[in-house]
């Protein structure tokens, strides 16, 4: 029924993965001027361990909070080993180097990261749908909707609600600020700008776990999974402006609601949707709609 | 007080370029490229059939790669052209299936306007763009193709179309065995002359200019060049070049489909090439083509599902410890192996 | 006639007004020095005229011309050069290929960039440029390796390259050792002279300016302080109070120390 209640609910939905995974992506970007590509090889681990997790624990008939714990437990240890060995054994070598030489080398990270899981997990589908079976459904408005849909709609909105008190509250958050303003400077007034940089790769990288950990009960697991999100996630981060958090949520609710739509009424033009917008950004304004203010130089 | 010879006051006019067409190390270059192509031609020619493909595959990523090359030259990288070689490849399968045209040189020249005409549409539109934000809205430019042939019926959606064999002046080129041989050849020349035409360039002002965009724009600027039309101009190379690189692919594997040749991944896999060739030479692009292909059939034969991650593995190696791609490597060899005396030119 | 006539320009960013009514007729020929404490708008200035910074208001022509908020390139074309405080190389190349890159501009047309760089016309030219700056010896040495003074060097010859009528030096010894400096504005100065360049170049060095401008333009908080005959301008209360200080005749850490400074 595309009734505007299941329109507005789905694009909230799929903003809510989006925001979660291209937060960390943007926030990388303002603090180091990286564009990780292999953000979203994490996010299909994340995905694929989950998924097996979730397997495991199901079997083992535990009760319903376990399957979060696994999925919480999954995003930070996938998270925090792929954020620790990329961050230590490829960029931190590579750090000062030009922007593209940075996107390419994560481009190649993410592409044999990707595969890698192609290789570990197989070609075959994986099926992980006892989370959301467990938490029921519920009527809205006339549509039938999944509590576990409702919960990742919470659970960005947590996320959000975390970045935020992180980034304006904590000492070390405020720290990363002062580093994303001017990284110079930062490390003249003896901010450690390297563990700053380490913890905002591996808090990244954690979230984009998350967003796959916890969105494979919904989906069959499949290879090309990063492939499709990490573009998608580009896109999010282009529209609210690379290095913005509020950007990310922002820029995740206009191409979630727009795909809605698009899926909705003219499924041909979902793609076309997403892209075009982000195209028309990328010429209208291209540092975004939110983007992070930046000190004239004269 | 350092003083100059007043006859050498005057102005030189724009005549005086032609007196001399060819400096001597363009000469020099020139004649390798010959050399090594007079060997290419002659290895394809009686190589075995089912090297055909591969070797034209290989010469078509060559020619992408030739065009993307020249932009990395400039500093600037585009993980988009895939929307270049579905353009030349989807003109082929039009041609084909709506006009029943077959005929090969038709193919390139249609692929390659088409190609052009994209290319120079966008390429005002991202002449003023640099660095991520370049390489990204190129991106989105390419997927945005892609997500309207995936849904669309008119264009096979994700099979994508079939593409018949070529005809060279009503000549068939197909054999019971495969392609023809006059199709390989074909090609061959196609890669040849795009090869000398990248040379050309490399040597010429302009292509000076697209060397010095990525040392110093504004001094480019302020020595009364215009930094936007030489990108532009590079970027319209880029995308002809390409677009007849879609035309031999399509061609060569006789089906055209969005996955494997507008999406983001393919554009990558042209990335990819031009990295591992490097800037060094027109040559290098063309061993970044050859590279890509021998990795990509090897890995394709042995391991099928490691292909991406010998690809993946194989660009964090060349970026991270030879940014200047294998043909830096190859330069290293033949300058350690011969002994040449460089002479000054005076 | 002036050569280059700058009416009232002003430039604000933001908040920030870096240029409030400045206006300079600079005839040809002429020789000024350009001064100013850091930040009283020299850089903006010559970044105005030249086309690399926004003008907000006002009028800057050239040779009868209007070349307010054109871009550098085509101010550059119409014979307004500038070299850089930061010598803007290109760092990858050598001396003789940044010389022969500046050269080219002459090459007329799409055909004329289509042929090698390296042919005579361009590097006639160039070498004619590595003989009046005496850079033989750094002729084929990347960029990025050489010294200040030299880069400078090379900053100011690639500037001259494209045979302006009018040239701003901005900074020309900034960076270079003292006893260099004097070498280093002999060295550029010359060629400048026999080509009959309008030279306007940003100092901080007063014994510079005194040695080799005619006419002072002194800048400060954005306007012209003064301008004059250079020997006016070195003797005027006003400059010597703003800009220049004067000799105190005291040592330095004795008693008399503060009350002298104090003006």
């Amino acid at each position: 029924m595309h009734t505007f209640v299941t329109v507005a609910l789905d694009g909230l939905e799929f903003a809510s993965y989006l925001f979660i995974v291209s937060v960390g992506l943007t926030v990388i970007f303002g603090v180091m001027r990286i564009l990780n590509v292999a953000h979203g090889a994490v996010y299909g681990w994340g995905a694929y361990v989950a998924a097996i997790v979730i397997g495991w624990a199901s079997a083992a008939a535990l009760p319903v909070w376990a399957y979060f714990v696994g999925i919480g437990l999954t995003s930070v240890v996938v998270g925090a080993a792929f954020g620790l060995i990329v961050y230590f054994a490829f960029v931190r070598r590579m750090e000062g180097q030009d922007e593209v030489i940075l996107l390419l080398l994560t481009f190649g990270l993410f592409l044999a990261l990707e595969n890698l899981s192609l290789l570990v997990f197989g070609g075959t589908s994986h099926y992980s749908f006892a989370p959301v079976m467990a938490l029921g459904r519920v009527t809205v408005g006339g549509t039938l909707r999944t509590n576990y849909g409702f919960s990742i709609i919470g659970l960005a909105a947590l996320v959000g609600v975390a970045c935020w008190y992180f980034f304006d509250r904590t000492r070390t958050g405020r720290l990363i600020r002062v580093v994303i303003y001017d990284r110079e400077v930062a490390e003249t007034l003896g901010v450690n700008v390297n563990a700053m940089q380490c913890l905002t790769f591996i808090g990244g990288s954690v979230l984009a776990a998350l967003g796959g950990a916890y969105i494979a009960p919904t989906i069959s697991v499949q290879p090309g999974l990063g492939t499709q999100i990490i573009v998608m996630a580009f896109a999010v981060s282009v529209v609210g402006g690379l290095g913005s958090i509020s950007g990310a949520m922002i820029g995740a609710l206009i191409i979630g609601l727009l795909r809605s739509v698009a899926i909705h009424f003219v499924p041909s033009l979902e793609l076309f949707v997403i892209y075009g917008v982000m195209a028309a950004v990328l010429l209208v304004r291209p540092e975004g709609l939110f983007p992070p203010p930046k000190a004239r130089s004269i | 007080m350092k003083t100059w010879d007043p006859r050498s006051d005057s102005k030189i006019g724009p005549d005086a370029g032609r007196k001399q067409g060819l400096t001597r190390s363009l000469r020099i270059n020139l004649v390798v490229i010959v050399a090594v192509y007079a060997l290419l031609g002659t290895v394809s020619m009686i190589a075995a059939d089912w090297l055909d493909t591969p070797i034209m595959i290989a010469l078509s990523i060559g020619i992408a790669a030739s065009g993307l090359m020249l932009l990395w030259r400039s500093g600037l990288i585009s993980f988009g052209h895939g929307l270049y070689l579905g353009v030349g490849a989807y003109s082929v399968a039009i041609l084909n299936q709506w006009y029943g045209v077959s005929s090969v040189f038709a193919a390139l020249a249609v692929g390659g306007f088409l190609a052009g005409l994209t290319g120079a549409v966008i390429g005002v539109l991202i002449q003023r763009y640099r660095g991520i934000f370049f390489a990204m809205l190129n991106l989105a430019f390419s997927m945005v193709l892609y997500g309207y042939l995936v849904n669309s019926n008119m264009f096979g959606s994700t099979e994508g179309l079939s593409v018949s064999p070529g005809t060279l002046l009503g000549i068939d080129l197909v054999t019971s065995e495969g392609h023809d041989k006059r199709l390989v050849l074909l090609v061959v020349v196609l890669c040849f002359l795009v090869t000398i035409f990248v040379e050309v360039w490399r040597h010429s002002v302009m292509g000076w200019l697209g060397r010095s965009i990525r040392d110093n724009e504004v001094r480019v600027q302020y020595l009364g060049y215009s930094v936007a039309q030489t990108v532009f101009v590079t970027y319209l190379i880029s995308a002809v070049a390409t677009g007849l690189a879609g035309v031999v692919l399509a061609l060569s594997i006789g089906q055209v489909d969005p996955g494997s040749m507008v999406n983001w991944t393919a554009s990558g896999d042209l990335v990819f090439a031009t990295v591992l060739g490097g800037t060094g030479s027109a040559l290098a692009p063309v061993l970044g083509g050859f590279c890509y292909e021998a990795i990509h059939s090897t890995s394709m034969q042995l391991f099928p599902s490691s292909w991406g991650l010998v690809m993946g593995v194989a660009i964090v190696a060349i970026i991270m410890a030879l940014p200047t791609g294998l043909w830096s490597v190859i330069r290293r060899i033949i300058k350690a192996r011969v002994f040449s005396v460089k002479k000054v030119e005076q | 006639m002036s050569l280059l006539h700058v009416s009232e320009i002003v430039c604000r960013f933001g908040f920030v007004t870096a240029l409030d009514s400045v206006s300079v007729e600079v005839k040809e020929g002429e020789v000024i020095g350009v001064v100013g404490a850091n930040g009283a708008g020299k850089t903006t200035f010559v970044n105005a005229v030249t086309g690399h910074s926004q003008v907000t208001s006002g009028n800057v022509s050239f040779d009868g011309e209007n070349i307010t908020n054109r871009s550098s390139r085509a101010i550059c074309r119409k014979g307004v050069a500038r070299s850089f405080q930061v010598s803007q190389l290109f760092g990858s190349m050598t001396v003789f290929e940044n010389l022969m890159i500046s050269c080219a501009i002459h090459r007329g047309g799409a055909g004329g960039r289509l042929l090698p760089l390296e042919l005579t016309d361009t590097r006639d030219l160039a070498r004619r440029l590595v003989t009046e700056f005496g850079l033989e010896n750094v002729r084929d040495t990347q960029v990025n390796v050489l010294p200040q003074g030299v880069r400078k060097t090379v900053d100011i010859a690639m500037t001259v390259a494209s045979e302006p009528k009018l040239v701003f030096l901005d900074e020309p010894t900034s960076g270079v050792s003292r006893k260099e400096k004097f070498e280093l504005m002999e060295q550029v100065v010359e060629p400048l002279r026999h080509r009959q360049v309008t030279i306007l170049f940003v100092e901080h060095d007063m014994d510079i300016v005194e040695k080799y401008a005619q006419r002072v333009l002194a800048f400060f908080e954005g306007r012209i302080l003064f301008d004059g005959e250079v020997n006016d301008a070195l003797a005027n209360s006003e400059v010597v109070s703003k800009i220049t200080g004067r000799e105190l005749g005291v040592r330095a850490g004795s008693k008399d120390c503060g009350r002298e400074a104090a003006f």
